[in-house]
């Protein structure tokens, strides 16, 4: 293999596997959250605003993170408090990113930014990437709030009978996923591209949505399913740069033309899914 | 006043894409499929149009434009059709095909009209003008409100008749309500859910065509300023009703015309828009609380 590769493909992989993470902890409650892609991008934005305003990189990203989880709140109060539907909060969530940062990238900067940002170290996310699935794993495998977490998922009702509120659990999971979503985000713009740029995180955040379904539910599932994306993403990219003829709308699809190759193979036939996601909790 | 009317004028033209958009987005939903992808499937729809609407034949337009509109439904209703055709066979949730489905659609658009779709002079990003025969009659002395606007006004009326007096139409409301129960009545729900997605990205397809014939008469990359994503929460606004969406259409017609307006005059950017229909859908919801309990997918 490859190790020039590799890397690349990895610091393509680090961002959505921080976002699927984030998405796996979420839907394992049983909430389904497909506002992660907005949640990104409010990420990106506000980490990019933050160290560009206080020049302190740490800072910046903290910002980011806090303006993903103030999105996140908002999901979550619709979601669990009135309740709605998911997906229709998540999509209004999503408009709301899009148009948010669009809008307030204008006002600030104008249509282009050409803001040089202090590098913040991928050494922070590089170890996030490998020791949070393991984490993750010895959480909801071998802790009783990471059991009550996949119960709430599967069978709320029991979660209630033992005097635990799954209103709770999946309130603290939504804000999780906000916390992923954000660090998703602001890696995106602070660390990889050192620039915002409208929309950028193109996508990103539905192939994590996707890398969930891929990868099972299970932490190191994820791992291997977004290495695996990172890897072809990389290998587009050196495609590219060997200059064989192919148009860029097409490198740009391969991606998302691939997510779908992988669910169409791997879909949910075999299950795996949480019983109750997406179905919100009634007392 | 003349702002006025020329805001009005914008609006009813906006209306169309809008509405058929809408058309798709309610007829999904009101079904329990969550079709996010009618931004695609209007695309794709306007892509095949254009495809049949610049070939250099002469035909008269009585029998190029119906051939033309068929391209595009196909086209809306194919893409629809493989997000259904996942769902059914794979059992994958379908708000992440159809939103992939979005991204290589728009992509797909994007290659077209720098490569084998794009005009002859080979300039700009966009196709050559449909042929004069194709271009959509227009109504009044403006020479902007086409007769598609008419066209989605009926189609609404249609869809309207087919979801509450038609045994299928039943079919499709009871599978939002209750999957269950339609599956022990002993219809098959994936025959209902595969059909119901081709209509749903075929209603988006033919809206697609007839932005084609009636307004733009060429493509280009931002064919659609997100038609397909307005038509969510105009959906939801008019409460999943066909005649009711006529209205909220209208709203965001309005809302539509009335941002361009605001960027030319005030310099107010396009991306509130985004905004306006994320507070749209909050309040419709938070109105909707009681509805909501119940909700349509499950």
């Amino acid at each position: 293999m490859d190790i020039e590769l590799f890397n690349a493909g990895l610091r393509l992989a680090i961002p959505i596997l921080i976002a699927a993470l984030g998405e796996l902890v979420v839907e394992r409650s049983g909430i389904i959250n497909i506002s992660i892609e907005g949640m990104m991008l409010i990420g990106a934005f506000f980490s990019f605003w933050g160290v560009y305003a206080t020049g302190v990189p740490w800072l910046g990203l903290l910002i980011g993170v806090i303006a993903a989880v103030l999105m996140a709140l908002l999901f979550g109060v619709f979601t669990i408090s009135l309740p709605c539907d998911q997906i229709i909060v998540g999509t209004a969530i999503n408009l709301l990113a899009l148009g948010l940062t669009g809008s307030l990238f204008r006002y600030f900067f104008g249509f282009k930014t050409t803001a040089q940002l202090p590098q913040i170290s991928d050494f922070f996310f590089e170890s996030l990437f490998w020791f949070l699935p393991l984490l993750l794993f010895i959480f909801i495998n071998r802790t009783y709030p990471g059991l009550a977490l996949k119960a709430a998922g599967e069978v709320p009702r029991a979660v209630e009978t033992m005097g635990r509120s799954v209103r709770r659990i999946r309130f603290a999971a939504i804000l999780f996923g906000g916390v992923c979503a954000g660090l998703a985000g602001a890696y995106l713009s602070v660390v990889h591209a050192n620039t915002f740029v409208e929309g950028m995180t193109g996508g990103r955040g539905f192939i994590a949505l996707a890398i969930v379904i891929f990868g099972r539910w299970h932490p190191f599932g994820l791992l291997a399913a977004s290495l695996f994306f990172g890897c072809t993403l990389a290998l587009q990219y050196k495609i590219q740069a060997l200059d064989i003829k192919v148009p860029y709308q097409v490198v740009r699809m391969l991606p998302f033309a691939l997510t779908l190759l992988v669910l169409a193979l791997f879909g949910q036939k075999r299950g795996g899914a949480p019983k109750a996601l997406g179905i919100p909790y009634e007392k | 006043m003349e702002i006025f009317y020329s805001l009005c004028l914008g609006a009813l033209v906006k209306l169309s894409p809008l509405l058929f958009c809408s058309l798709a987005v309610t007829l999904a939903f009101r079904g329990g499929l969550w079709n996010i992808g009618a931004e695609g499937q209007l695309i794709v729809g306007a892509i095949a149009a254009t495809v049949l609407a610049t070939q250099p034949w002469s035909l008269s337009g009585w029998l190029w434009t119906p051939l033309v509109l068929t391209g595009a439904v196909c086209a809306g209703a194919f893409w629809g059709g493989i997000a259904g055709f996942l769902k059914v066979t794979r059992n994958v949730p379908e708000v992440i095909t159809t939103i992939l489905l979005n991204f290589i659609a728009i992509e797909l658009l994007s290659y077209c009209v720098h490569g084998p779709l794009q005009e002859s002079a080979q300039t700009y990003p966009m196709s050559d003008t449909i042929h004069m025969n194709l271009e959509l009659p227009v109504l009044g002395q403006d020479e902007v409100i086409h007769i598609g606007i008419v066209l989605a006004l009926l189609f609404s009326f249609a869809t309207y008749l087919f979801m509450f007096h038609t045994a299928n139409g039943f079919k499709v409301r009871a599978m939002g309500q209750n999957d269950r129960a339609v599956d022990v009545a002993g219809f098959s729900l994936k025959k209902i859910r595969f059909f119901l997605f081709m209509a749903s990205g075929a209603f988006a397809g033919f809206g697609g065509a007839i932005e084609l014939l009636g307004v733009s008469h060429r493509l280009f990359e931002r064919f659609s300023p997100g038609y397909g994503f307005a038509a969510i929460a105009i959906a939801l606004l008019g409460r999943l009703h066909p005649l009711w969406i006529i209205v909220s259409s209208l709203l965001f017609a309005f809302v539509y015309a009335g941002a361009g307006i605001l960027e030319r005059v005030a310099g107010i950017p396009s991306t509130t828009l985004y905004i306006a229909q994320a507070v749209v859908i909050f309040i419709v919801l938070i109105i909707g609380i009681k509805k909501n309990r119940v909700s349509y997918g499950h």
